[in-house]
């Protein structure tokens, strides 16, 4: 049987167990959550990891001195290709020489014909070098227009990504919310019972009570069919305890004498001892602390 | 216990395997257009750089033979055959014949740089497709109906122009200078028999 006082600290303990319940509810949620938000940290920062990789070298291969280097290769390479194309023509002294009689002997013809060659080679290698200069700046730049938009082309994808990545958390983030959600739900609970208890303990009214406790000599003349039920109505509960009245109950003359209404049930009489009713009855309180009225 | 919180489980698990599996759709996409536009390599843009080279260089031999011809035929109707005229005159012929050379190899070069714009604009054409659809098979095929393209493209080609001008308006100002000079050696317009025979009679 569960008097007030054990009554007080069960609702304390169901209290209790309900605060806990629900700090472990959160606690479980923003563990859960927290995981979550340190996984996608670290597939947002592997992919920023990559994209950072992809500006270094775009950056790494941006400087001037890179750039000098490939336009000098592709100067080269232009170089190279007009060489190709430079095939020597037929000598023109032997060409007029055949074609036309002219004599192949003539050294002032002779002279002036190869140094006009020479000049026309030198000049023509001179403005194709420096072309090849000026193309190779043309093949440099598109060189690296290539070479940017395959770049930014990556970082787009490594964005997109990114993006795709970051739009999933949110859902991941209520899933991992919702994982508290038994414990918090266990903890309303146990709330909502530490509240009826509560309510219980301060009215007075004791669930817990049963016929176990009775005193010894109760449920042996119980057993024994000794005891006789006292109708209804014949024992009323005091209003007050006091010294005078140790007890909460009346005896049934001094209830009549005073005009108290009778609210009691199924109180029980044994011998000269009067037995309320410990389980049903919401007017009886932790009858075992007081001692049994006798009946005068 | 049993009452809340699978749902939402699955559903946020579900949905990151959609978003893998999206990335891996992209990823697996990218390589493939990379495969396909690997083949346009060095050796597609020297062939590309060739076909102008051998459109063009035939006509610039061509325009130089007329051209010399032209040249040494006027020097010999203006008698400076066997003068230092002539090699000067040669020598800037030869000077024009190796800035055409030149000009022709930098056109075909000119040439081949657009064809690798064409293929780096198809080619990222391609990407911005299978970026929009996330569907890797979409985007092979118009990787590959992109490269049939440009395998089969062939542009038309400008003509590459009068290349020996300076020579050849020498050789024309020559000739009509000697029609109206009587006294010039070489032929006459305007009477039958070398000007330089003296055989001539002007009747004014």
């Amino acid at each position: 049987m569960c008097t007030g006082t054990e009554m007080a600290w069960i609702t304390a303990a169901l209290t209790a167990s309900s605060a806990a319940a629900k700090y472990a509810g959160d606690k479980k949620s923003q563990t859960a959550m927290d995981t979550m938000r340190s996984l996608e940290r670290e597939r947002q920062d592997a992919h920023q990891k990559t994209a950072n990789m992809l500006l270094g070298d775009t950056l790494e291969t941006s400087s001037a001195t890179t750039a000098e280097q490939d336009i000098a290769e592709a100067a080269n390479k232009r170089q190279q290709s007009y060489d190709a194309t430079q095939t020597p023509s037929a000598s023109a002294q032997s060409y007029a020489a055949n074609q036309l009689g002219v004599s192949a002997g003539n050294k002032v013809v002779s002279d002036s014909i190869a140094s006009n060659q020479r000049e026309a080679q030198n000049y023509s290698n001179s403005i194709s070098n420096a072309l090849s200069r000026v193309g190779g700046l043309s093949d440099q730049g598109l060189k690296r227009n290539i070479f940017n938009n395959r770049q930014l082309n990556q970082q787009a994808t490594i964005g997109n990504y990114m993006q795709g990545s970051l739009g999933v958390l949110p859902i991941e983030l209520e899933a991992a919310n919702q994982k508290g959600d038994n414990m918090r739900t266990l903890g309303q609970i146990l709330g909502a019972a530490g509240q009826v208890t509560g309510m219980m303990a301060a009215t007075g009214v004791n669930p817990f009570a049963s016929a176990a406790a009775a005193p010894p000599e109760l449920a042996t003349a119980l057993s024994a069919g000794t005891a006789s039920t006292v109708p209804t109505g014949t024992v009323a509960m005091a209003p007050t305890v006091s010294s005078a009245n140790p007890s909460m109950f009346l005896t049934a003359s001094d209830a009549a004498a005073k005009s108290i209404p009778l609210g009691v049930s199924n109180s029980y009489q044994l011998g000269n001892v009067m037995y309320p009713s410990w389980v049903t009855n919401p007017y009886l309180n932790t009858v075992k602390a007081f001692a049994p009225t006798p009946i005068k | 216990m049993c009452f809340g919180g699978g749902g939402a489980s699955s559903g946020a698990a579900e949905a990151r395997a959609d978003e893998a599996a999206r990335q891996a759709r992209i990823t697996e996409g990218r390589r493939n257009i990379n495969d396909v536009f690997s083949t346009f390599d060095d050796n597609y843009y020297n062939r590309r750089q060739n076909e102008y080279a051998n459109y063009a260089k035939p006509q610039v031999d061509s325009q130089f033979k007329n051209a010399q011809n032209e040249l040494l035929y006027s020097l010999a109707r203006s008698g400076n055959m066997a003068s230092s005229e002539m090699g000067k005159q040669l020598g800037t012929l030869e000077r024009e014949r190796r800035a055409a050379a030149t000009k022709v190899s930098d056109a075909s070069i000119a040439y081949a740089n657009q064809a690798r714009q064409n293929v780096e604009q198809a080619r990222g054409d391609v990407l911005n497709q299978l970026m929009a659809t996330s569907d890797p098979s979409v985007a092979a095929s118009q990787a590959n109906a992109r490269a049939r393209l440009m395998n089969n493209y062939n542009p038309v080609m400008d003509s590459i122009g009068e290349l020996f001008g300076q020579s050849m308006a020498t050789a024309a100002n020559a000739n009509r200078a000697q029609y109206y000079m009587p006294n010039a050696p070489g032929m006459s317009a305007f009477g039958i028999g070398s000007k330089s025979s003296g055989a001539q009679k002007v009747y004014s």
